[in-house]
């Protein structure tokens, strides 16, 4: 069997009959993560978190399921700290060394022990934390302020918000129109994934690979 | 307002260029505001894109200004000229998870600003003589699947299954015999299920391993040959596989199959995925009628074309297309004799 692909012959410049240059839904560098990221908050809200993170003694935990948009909030606000160090942990691999610094972005801290925890957050620094458990009362008992924020549910508005972010990145001629989904298909997304974003990614990926014109995309 | 706008064209309209050409351009500067630049330079580089994470290679910058600092004038139009050789590969690559793209960005480097830049894609084929394409890092990265790699694994996995065998058994026997009766029958239980069941994956892994060796014993030496060594889109690959079965040894099948895929792997850690695209998947029999072998040498020939649209192999940390040939030789109550070859195929 062989799948249709293009000869050298009838290469063209990728996506640009939908005035793209990229496939919207294919991985982004963290860099262009951080560009695309749409924040499910107030601006005021936000700003005021940017503000309190540059002192000492803050933390803001974003708490949520896989694929719910924590490390997409982590680099949201990282994007405002470019110098801030951002560390991973990931499941079953050694704890990387977590530097010293006035700001941290760490990413799923609940594979951290308690203990490790307890150290870190009595550290005279800020935080910003990507879990899926809450460690409110280790925050209570290190006596740090904090924020925290359930990543859970999404609505439309927010779906359409966090879609047309990701077209327009990668649009070729932002004046131009692109490809776009429509509220039908945004309900369609929300009924079949419901707010797990990281599944309508990989679904949309092949959606956007098959669409051949500009305008309202099926889904 | 930026400080400049920039405008990228190419000398064609369609910038496809094969290599050996030169890829031909120039950009045009309107200053906003008066500015010093330090220099303006232009980055080509190859960049993937698609389901996996992005890979990039092939960096080279030009001075467009020799160097020198450039003082720009608010209302003055610049226009600078760029020639480079076209990169000798990686081809451009429109895949279904993968992609291979060229770009070439110009850049004005202000001090202490945000750089105006501009980006714009060229498309790279391959030229009328084919030579050596350099297809991301095929050298080195290629060889996790040559055959001396793919032995040395299995001399792991068979330690590994031995391992597995004899925790197994020693678990059973604690199981069986030092725990007390007394003690009640489900602590017996429980230790000797856990030591059957890795004693039994001990076994599954040591089969693998030493699958291969034990349909030698009935085969002789099982060579494979491929030609040409390396195969370019539309042209054939024979693949001859000699061995010389014991008198009496019954071969049901032997078969080669020619596999292409793209491979991207997206995220890290826990949320690392692998993304698996087939290309062309072409498998060749030929069986027997049931009679013994009568310990003659056996030679068979596949044939296989590659499709004529097929990409080259490309290979990069985490974006892949990658081409094998799986050879299988079905034995009648006896393990199978099975190796994967790697095949390059060249733009």
């Amino acid at each position: 069997m062989i799948s249709s692909l293009q000869t050298p012959r009838s290469l063209q410049v990728p996506f640009a009959h939908v005035n793209l240059r990229f496939n919207p839904f294919g991985e982004l560098p963290v860099e262009e993560r951080q560009q695309v990221a749409v924040v499910r908050m107030e601006q005021e809200e936000f700003s005021g978190l940017v503000n309190r993170l540059k002192r000492p003694g803050f933390v803001v935990q974003f708490r949520g399921a896989c694929g719910r948009g924590k490390s997409t909030h982590l680099l949201a606000l990282r994007a405002q700290f470019p110098e801030a160090p951002y560390v991973y942990f990931g499941e079953g691999a050694p704890i990387p060394a977590i530097p010293e610094a006035p700001l941290l972005f760490l990413d799923e801290t609940q594979r951290l022990s308690p203990m490790v925890r307890r150290s870190l957050f009595r550290r005279e620094a800020s935080f910003v934390i990507g879990t899926h458990k809450d460690h409110a009362r280790e925050l209570d008992k290190a006596g740090v302020e904090y924020r925290c924020f359930t990543l859970k549910g999404l609505d439309p508005d927010t779906l359409a918000r966090i879609m047309e972010r990701r077209i327009q990145w990668a649009s070729r001629d932002p004046g131009e129109p692109v490809p776009r989904l429509g509220e039908a298909a945004l309900h369609g997304l929300l009924k079949r994934f419901g707010d797990d974003l990281r599944g309508m990614e990989g679904y949309l990926y092949d959606v956007f690979q098959e669409v051949r014109e500009v305008g309202d995309v099926k889904v | 307002m930026s400080k400049c706008d920039l405008y990228m064209v190419f000398d064609r309209e369609d910038p496809t260029y094969q290599i050996g050409e030169d890829v031909v351009g120039a950009v045009k500067i309107s200053v906003n505001k008066d500015s010093a630049c330090k220099r303006i330079f232009l980055r080509k580089e190859w960049r993937t894109h698609g389901r996996g994470n992005r890979d990039h290679g092939g960096r080279e910058e030009i001075d467009l200004t020799a160097g020198e600092q450039v003082h720009l004038r608010a209302g003055e139009e610049k226009n600078l000229a760029f020639r480079f050789p076209v990169p000798n590969g990686p081809v451009s690559y429109h895949g279904h998870y993968l992609n291979v793209d060229w770009y070439a960005r110009v850049q004005v480097d202000i001090p202490w600003a945000a750089d105006p830049k501009v980006e714009k894609e060229f498309l790279v084929v391959p030229g009328p003589e084919p030579g050596s394409v350099e297809q991301g890092d095929v050298r080195s990265k290629g060889v996790d699947l040559t055959t001396a790699n793919l032995s040395a694994a299995k001399g792991c996995f068979a330690l590994f299954g031995l391992v597995f065998v004899l925790a197994g058994l020693s678990t059973m026997g604690v199981g069986l015999f030092m725990i007390p009766t007394e003690g009640g029958w489900v602590g017996k239980a429980v230790f000797a299920g856990i030591g059957m069941l890795f004693t039994l994956v001990g076994l599954g892994i040591g089969w693998f391993a030493m699958r291969n060796k034990l349909a030698r014993r009935k085969l002789g030496e099982v060579t494979v040959e491929t030609e040409p060594r390396d195969v370019r889109p539309g042209q054939t690959l024979v693949t001859t596989v000699r061995c010389a079965p014991q008198v009496g040894t019954r071969l049901e099948s032997i078969s080669a199959t020619l596999r292409g895929n793209e491979v991207a792997v997206s995220g890290s850690g826990t949320n690392r995925s692998t993304h698996t695209h087939e290309i062309q998947q072409d498998r060749q029999e030929q069986t027997w009628p049931r009679t013994p072998c009568t310990g003659q040498p056996l030679q068979v020939s596949f044939s296989h074309t590659v499709s004529e649209d097929a990409p080259a192999t490309f290979m990069a940390d985490d974006n892949q297309v990658f081409w094998t040939l799986v050879v299988q030789i079905k034995l009648k109550g006896w393990p199978d004799w099975a190796n994967t070859f790697p095949v390059t195929v060249r733009p």
